[in-house]
């Protein structure tokens, strides 16, 4: 009643209807404008906020980023500086390698390969590490990095960077390749496995191509058969001392004694070393198609030895042929020692300089 | 309204000018109402543009991040080669000056304005790497220095390093 009496008041006046509507078109258009400029504001205060937060939070990523890198380096070349890493991502969130770096604190010199990033044996597009995640740079995968002036025996720095900007020192092996070093600086610079030592029967299937049988996996190398033709594989790791690269040439060979139940007279028999291509054929058929087996500081690489012929130019000039035990009836069953003969290259020389001995198994011939 | 009365008012001198005055009072205050509204909004659009670009430069900078991968000094060239990382997720990071202090004396070095970048591009994208490299004169070897960078957007970016 109130109310109907005051609005037919305020229109029967046209002067305050008037100045009513006046005044709410000045208060809307004020609170229009202040509330365009609050809202604006308010606007850009959450961007801002947004920004900071995702600020922090890379900050926090970075902070719990923590990769492990645990590893070895060698120089198989002068200017040349090989990295073995194992990188493990201890921390919770996923790190991502950009960049390695070495720098030789001998010589003041340092190089990076910021192609680590992109590794396609880890198949992965970058090398992207998720928590827990290891990723293994191992010989043969190594990441070259070129330093000028690095050789052999200088002291390096190394470090990875990551996306988000840490450094990651490399830390070396300490406990086993000193221990390793130690023990090959007694005895040479090779190390063996002796769990990789298999032997394989060798297969003739046309003229001219030899074949390991039953390769990768062969056969347990401590008891062998007389009378077939066979080869040895045998895996063998660079621990110089020195950390440099080695070599091995033709020379190279299995070399087994055995008693053939006569002391005074034991029967030697000789396996050279061969190239074997990844499906088990014998590849070095001539002392021309024979290749020198380099084995990097820290590598591991896989000999095998096949051929009772030297594979050499310069040595028998003899082409490829099989080898076997061939004793007579009554000189087996026997037993065998063997030794791995090395000869080669060590560190930058063009000419041999490198020779060890390793006496490693025995083997029985039934 | 019929002619008469129309006439009438016209005749009537003292009611035409307050009517014109009315009107000329009304218009006026219209007027100037509008100009205070323009003015007003204009300000306000101003203000919120200045405010959203300072925000947006302030958000870009704050989103900067340089890491310092390497810095190598060469006593024999006397200059320092220092290798950046653009480890934060803004495009385009352009530097434009250095300075390197003495860490214990606090003295300044060198002022480098601008800096030219290895390569024809002048900037860092998100993960790019780059380096430049310094005159500084000869470093007292094993004293501690700090290189300090100033992005284009006015970030501040420090590294020290001993000669």
């Amino acid at each position: 009643m109130w109310l109907r009496k005051s609005v037919e008041k305020l229109t029967g006046s046209s002067r305050g209807f008037s100045s009513v509507i006046g005044t709410i078109f000045m208060v809307l258009l004020v609170v229009t404008s202040i509330a365009g400029v609050f809202l604006s504001t308010l606007y850009q205060n959450t961007l801002y906020n947004y920004a900071v937060r995702g600020q922090n939070q890379q900050e926090l990523d970075a902070r719990n980023e923590n990769v492990v890198a645990n590893g070895n380096y060698s120089v198989p070349s002068p200017g040349k500086v090989s990295v073995i890493a194992n990188l493990t991502n201890a921390g919770p969130v996923t790190a991502q390698i950009v960049n390695l770096w070495v720098f030789d604190t001998s010589k003041q010199t340092y190089g990076f390969n910021n192609s680590v990033g992109n590794k396609p044996w880890a198949n992965l597009t970058w090398t992207t590490l998720k928590a827990g995640q290891v990723l293994k740079f191992t010989s043969g995968n190594a990441t070259k990095v070129t330093v000028p002036s690095a050789v052999s025996g200088d002291s390096f720095n190394i470090w990875f960077v990551t996306a988000r900007g840490n450094t990651v020192p490399l830390t070396k092996s300490q406990s086993t390749t000193v221990i390793n070093a130690q023990t090959s600086q007694g005895i040479g610079s090779i190390a063996m496995d002796f769990n990789s030592f298999v032997y394989y029967d060798v297969s003739n299937p046309s003229s001219n191509k030899y074949r390991l049988s039953g390769w990768p996996a062969g056969l347990s190398g401590y008891v062998l058969p007389n009378g077939v033709n066979i080869a040895f594989r045998v895996n063998v790791t660079n621990f110089d001392p020195q950390k440099r690269s080695l070599t091995f040439n033709a020379l190279s060979a299995v070399w087994v004694i055995a008693q053939a139940n006569n002391p005074q007279q034991p029967l030697s028999t000789w396996w050279q070393i061969v190239n074997v291509n990844g499906t088990g054929w014998i590849t070095s058929l001539t002392p021309t198609t024979f290749s020198n087996v380099p084995l990097t500081y820290g590598g591991t690489t896989t000999l095998y030895f096949a051929s009772s012929q030297v594979l050499s130019s310069s040595y028998s000039k003899n082409d490829f042929a099989m080898q076997q035990f061939g004793f007579a009836s009554n000189q087996h069953p026997t037993l065998g020692v063997v030794n791995l003969v090395l000869f080669g290259t060590i560190g930058t020389s063009t000419t041999p300089n490198y020779g060890q001995n390793i006496p490693f198994v025995t083997v029985y011939i039934p | 309204m019929s002619l008469r009365k129309v006439w009438k008012l016209l005749r009537e001198r003292r009611a035409v000018s307050v009517a014109i005055s009315n009107v000329i009072l009304a218009g006026a205050v219209i007027v100037v109402g509008f100009v205070v509204l323009f003015w007003g909004q204009s300000q306000s659009t101003a203000y919120n543009n200045a405010y959203s670009q300072t925000m947006s430069s302030d958000i870009a900078s704050l989103q900067e991040k340089l890491t310092f991968e390497n810095v190598f000094y060469n006593s024999t060239a006397k200059n320092l080669k220092v290798y950046l990382l653009n480890s934060g997720t803004q495009n385009n990071v352009t530097i434009k000056a250095v300075s390197v202090k003495n860490v214990i004396t606090g003295t300044y070095l060198v002022w480098s304005s601008p800096v030219t970048l290895s390569g024809s591009k002048q900037y860092l994208d998100r993960a790019q790497e780059g380096y430049f490299v310094l005159f500084v004169g000869s470093l007292a070897t094993g004293t501690r220095y700090s290189v300090i960078i100033t992005t284009g957007r006015g970030s501040s970016f420090e590294s020290t390093y001993v000669a």
